[in-house]
């Protein structure tokens, strides 16, 4: 279980998050869609313990150890190759060294990256280097995975690619899933519930169970849904950024 | 070719042609005393370079890392850098005596501060994700320092071998002409002050090549250690 209780967050004296409350369904994949700027990010920092909120209630039961994060930038470590960086992921395990290379090798193929285990990051494609990116996160089996825009940097074709592997993953692992994300297919594709943010400072506009909306009223009627609820706060992001 | 032309056309010039130069190389190479004087130069060098690298990569790494180490080093590292380090032997020479300690030391004075910023530099710049990264995967703060912080400063510390030795090469040879009887600093200046130009010059030749050696190590090790980069 993770919940926000009225988290408040401020970067110097500037509030980003006001009186946040959420709520994450376990072993489901909840969305957060929200214009640029909104606080999608800092949410996720919150719940990884990157930053402090500076009012309001965190209340989870995952303890550090068990939450993983698959970073939109995918922050490899250059001078490792792939296995090396998919044992970053396996440093609080503590497990043995020959468990360590049963479940690395495991999991590159689940990501299809097996045959590339002592490749390095700059002979890898962006989607490669999600894949990667994907394995360290799952590596430790996490009980919360935090995704942050993880396909907003690769093409589509290899966006239609990861989004089946992600699936396909999905039924083999039980886990909890925050993806962060500002595109809508994200949602249709992989998500249960999403959350939809207003910004500036950051609140909850409407949450909507993906799953039973489509099944009623289909993805079309979703993704409208979705832009009536954020067109507002989606056009004064846009009016902020041309002013600025 | 025009050099050689041109001693030829200045009859009665001090400065060797390359011929007599390379001839007085060869005979150099052959001669048991160079290598004594080689010996009492690398061992020098070597010793007075690592012990600055040391100290240096040490110091630097904490200035990157410390916030603290940072304002209180940095401005005695401002105060120091600038100084011309072959002014520190005659203080060397009072600490350590007139033999080897005080020339190492020298050397390791000018290796230190290069050493210091180039590490400093690259400490500096690790990439604030990377240590996010690190940091959300568990890495306690000695496995950020190894895993992320180190590896990142390579480029910066082949930088620094790069620069450092031939700093310590300029030192060695200026340590050497004061107060040494071996070495190729003191090899040089007894051909000098004795008037055997080739000689000289079959000295400042040794050292060039030395120093191009050197280069061309650091840049197979660069390449061969930082394989993963682009």
């Amino acid at each position: 279980m993770l919940e926000f209780q009225n988290v408040s967050f401020n970067y110097s004296q500037t509030e980003v998050i006001h009186n946040l409350s959420l709520k994450l369904v376990n072993n489901g994949v909840t969305a957060v869609i929200g214009p640029s700027g909104c606080g999608k990010t800092t949410i996720i920092k919150l719940i990884a313990g990157l930053l402090e909120p500076s009012s309001g209630e965190f209340i989870t039961d995952f303890s550090r150890d068990n939450i993983s994060y698959v970073f939109q930038d995918y922050r490899l470590l250059p001078w490792c190759n792939v296995y090396e960086n998919v044992a970053v992921g396996l440093v609080r395990s503590g497990i043995s060294l020959p468990e360590k290379k049963r479940c690395i090798n495991s999991i590159l193929s689940l990501v299809s990256m097996a045959s590339y285990a002592d490749r390095y990051p700059f002979e890898l494609s962006g989607g490669m280097q999600q894949r990667v990116g994907l394995a360290r996160a799952l590596a430790s089996s996490p009980e919360l995975l935090l995704m942050d825009e993880p396909f907003s940097a690769v093409d589509g074709q290899t966006r239609q690619l990861l989004v089946q592997e992600f699936t396909a993953l999905r039924h083999r692992k039980t886990m909890t899933v925050l993806l962060v994300t500002h595109q809508f297919q994200d949602v249709i594709d992989l998500a249960d519930r999403v959350i939809l943010l207003g910004s500036n400072p950051t609140t909850d506009l409407k949450t909507i169970d993906v799953k039973q909306f489509i099944r009623q009223k289909g993805a079309s009627a979703l993704c409208d849904e979705m832009w009536r609820v954020l067109k507002k706060d989606v056009s004064l992001a846009m009016q902020r950024t041309v002013s600025c | 070719m025009a050099w050689e032309l041109s001693i030829i056309c200045a009859e009665g010039t001090l400065i060797p042609g390359p011929v007599a130069v390379m001839a007085s190389f060869v005979d150099l190479l052959s001669s048991r005393d160079f290598y004594h004087h080689a010996s009492a130069s690398l061992s020098i060098f070597l010793l007075g370079w690592f012990i600055g690298m040391i100290f240096g990569v040490v110091a630097g790494v904490l200035l990157g890392i410390s916030k603290i180490a940072y304002q209180l080093g940095l401005p005695w590292m401002a105060l120091l850098f600038p100084i011309p380090k072959i002014a520190f032997l005659p203080v060397f020479i009072i600490l350590l005596g007139v033999g080897e300690g005080a020339r190492i030391a020298t050397i390791a004075s000018g290796v230190f501060f290069p050493a210091v910023f180039c590490i400093l530099q690259g400490t500096r710049s690790v990439p604030s994700n990377l240590i996010e990264m690190g940091t959300v995967f568990g890495l306690t703060r000695v496995q950020l320092l190894y895993r992320i912080v180190i590896p990142h400063c390579l480029p910066s510390l082949f930088l620094a071998c790069r620069l450092t030795t031939a700093i310590a090469l300029i030192l060695l040879v200026s340590a050497e002409m004061i107060g040494a009887n071996y070495g190729i600093g003191a090899f040089i200046l007894g051909a000098g002050s004795m008037a055997l130009m080739d000689q000289l010059f079959a000295g400042v030749l040794v050292l060039s090549l030395f120093g191009s050696m050197l280069f061309g190590l650091w840049a197979v090790l660069e390449k061969k250690v930082l394989h993963w980069q682009k």
